[in-house]
C-alpha cells in the first residue's frame, strides 16, 4: 500500500509541464516481468506475453467515439499502438500530445494508422482529447475487464493499469515491433517504431 | 425492468438489490488507489451513487447534487461509484472543489456490476455501470433503491436523501 501511495504522488504531483525522457530501453511483456516506478518501486506484469512474430490477439475495445473496435480486424494498414497508463497522469499527457504532434507534423505516414490505448473510460478519453485539442489518433479504452492488458501481458497486476509501450503490427496484424518501457516515468521511442512501420509500407 | 440509453433498450445484467436485503459486499478502489470495502463502512448510512462515467454531464450533475445535499449530514457516507479511473474522479473533484462525497472505482473489481445488477454488457456503454442509487442503513441493509430506466435521466436525489435518518 505504501508503494501505491508513492505511485499516486509521483503520477499526480509532477508538473504537467515537466518533460519526461524518451527511452530506447525495452523489456518483455507478461507474467513474471516487472515494471518500475521511479526505479525503486516494483510492480508485476500479468497476462499472456506478446512477442514479435505473434498475431495481434483479438480484443474488442471501445473507441473514444463509442464505436466497437476489434484489434484483430484487418485494414490493410500498418498499425502503431501507443499504450498509455492513464490520460489523467502527466507522463501520459506528454506521450499522447507528442503522438498527435508527431502524426500531424510528419507527412510521410500514409498507410500507417495510429492508436492510443489506456484503461480510462471512453468519456475520460473524449474529455482529454477535447481539452488538449488532439486529433490524428484513434483512442481505444481498455476499461472493460482490462482484456487487452491480459491478452498482451501489458497489465500491471497491482494497479489494474497498462504498462507504457508501443506495438507495431503489419498489414496482416502480425507484430513486427514491440517496446515496453522498464520504467513507468519514461516514454517509449515513437521514432524508432515509425521507422520499422515505414520499412513495411 | 427494461433500461434504455437515449431511447434504445440496452441489456443490463446481474441482480439489483431490493429493499430489505443485505447489500452484497464489495472492495473498490479509492481515490488514493487504496482498497475500500463496504465492510469498512459498517455503522454508517451509505448512499451508493452508481453511474456510467464522471466525464458525462448527468453523472457530473449527480455527484454535485449529492455533494450539496448530503454535505454536513451526520454518519452518512456518499460513495460515488463508476468505472472511471481514480485519476479521472480526482481530477473532477479537484476541479469542482467537491469534498463531501467519496469516489470509488470498480476498475479492479470485475464482479461489482454483476453483484449489484448494474452491468451494462452491450452497446456503446459496455463495461460501464448503469445509473442507480442504493441507500444502506447502519447494518448494511437496503432501505431505498432506484434503478434509473433511462440512463440519461437523473436519479431522484431527494427520495434517496429522505430515507437518511
Amino acid at each position: 500500500m505504501q508503494k501505491i501511495a508513492i505511485l499516486l504522488s509521483v503520477l499526480l504531483s509532477t508538473s504537467v509541464f515537466a518533460q519526461f525522457e524518451t527511452t530506447k530501453e525495452n523489456a518483455s511483456f507478461g507474467t513474471g516481468q516487472i515494471v518500475t516506478l521511479e526505479q525503486s518501486n516494483k510492480f508485476d506484469l500479468t497476462g499472456h506475453a506478446l512477442k514479435v512474430g505473434d498475431f495481434m490477439p483479438s480484443v474488442v475495445l471501445m473507441t473514444s467515439g463509442l464505436k466497437s473496435y476489434d484489434t484483430s480486424e484487418e485494414s490493410n494498414k500498418i498499425k502503431i499502438y501507443s499504450v498509455l497508463t492513464s490520460v489523467d497522469t502527466p507522463v501520459c499527457v506528454q506521450q499522447a500530445v507528442d503522438l498527435s504532434n508527431y502524426v500531424n507534423s510528419n507527412d510521410n505516414l500514409k498507410g500507417i494508422e495510429f492508436y492510443a490505448l489506456s484503461a480510462d473510460t471512453p468519456f475520460a478519453q473524449q474529455r482529454f482529447l477535447k481539452e488538449h485539442n488532439l486529433d490524428g489518433v484513434t483512442y481505444l479504452s481498455d476499461s472493460l475487464d482490462h482484456t487487452f492488458g491480459l491478452k498482451t501481458g501489458s497489465l500491471i497486476k497491482q494497479l489494474g493499469l497498462l504498462a507504457r509501450s508501443i506495438i507495431v503490427t503489419d498489414k496482416n496484424n502480425q507484430i513486427i515491433y514491440l517496446q515496453r518501457v522498464p520504467e513507468l516515468t519514461t516514454i517509449p521511442d515513437l521514432d524508432a517504431a515509425v521507422k520499422v512501420a515505414q520499412s513495411r509500407l | 425492468m427494461s433500461i434504455t440509453f437515449q431511447g434504445t433498450p440496452v441489456s443490463v445484467s446481474g441482480t439489483f438489490p431490493q429493499v430489505g436485503q443485505i447489500a452484497p459486499g464489495f472492495t473498490l478502489c479509492a481515490a488514493d488507489l487504496s482498497e475500500l470495502s463496504l465492510d469498512s463502512l459498517k455503522g454508517q448510512q451509505v448512499v451508493l451513487n452508481i453511474f456510467p462515467s464522471i466525464d458525462t454531464p448527468v453523472c457530473a450533475i449527480g455527484v454535485r447534487a449529492f455533494n450539496e445535499k448530503a454535505a454536513g449530514m451526520d454518519n452518512v457516507t456518499v460513495l460515488c461509484i463508476s468505472a472511471d479511473l481514480p485519476f479521472a474522479t480526482s481530477r473532477f473533484c479537484g476541479a469542482e472543489g467537491i469534498e463531501g462525497v467519496t469516489t470509488a472505482s470498480f476498475f479492479r473489481s470485475p464482479t461489482f456490476t454483476e453483484d449489484y445488477g448494474v452491468n451494462l454488457n452491450e452497446g456503446a456503454l459496455a463495461g460501464l455501470a448503469t445509473r442507480a442509487v442504493i441507500v444502506l442503513n447502519e447494518e448494511g441493509k437496503v432501505v431505498h433503491c432506484e434503478l434509473v430506466s433511462e440512463i440519461t435521466d437523473e436519479v431522484n436525489y431527494d427520495a434517496a436523501i429522505a430515507v437518511l435518518g
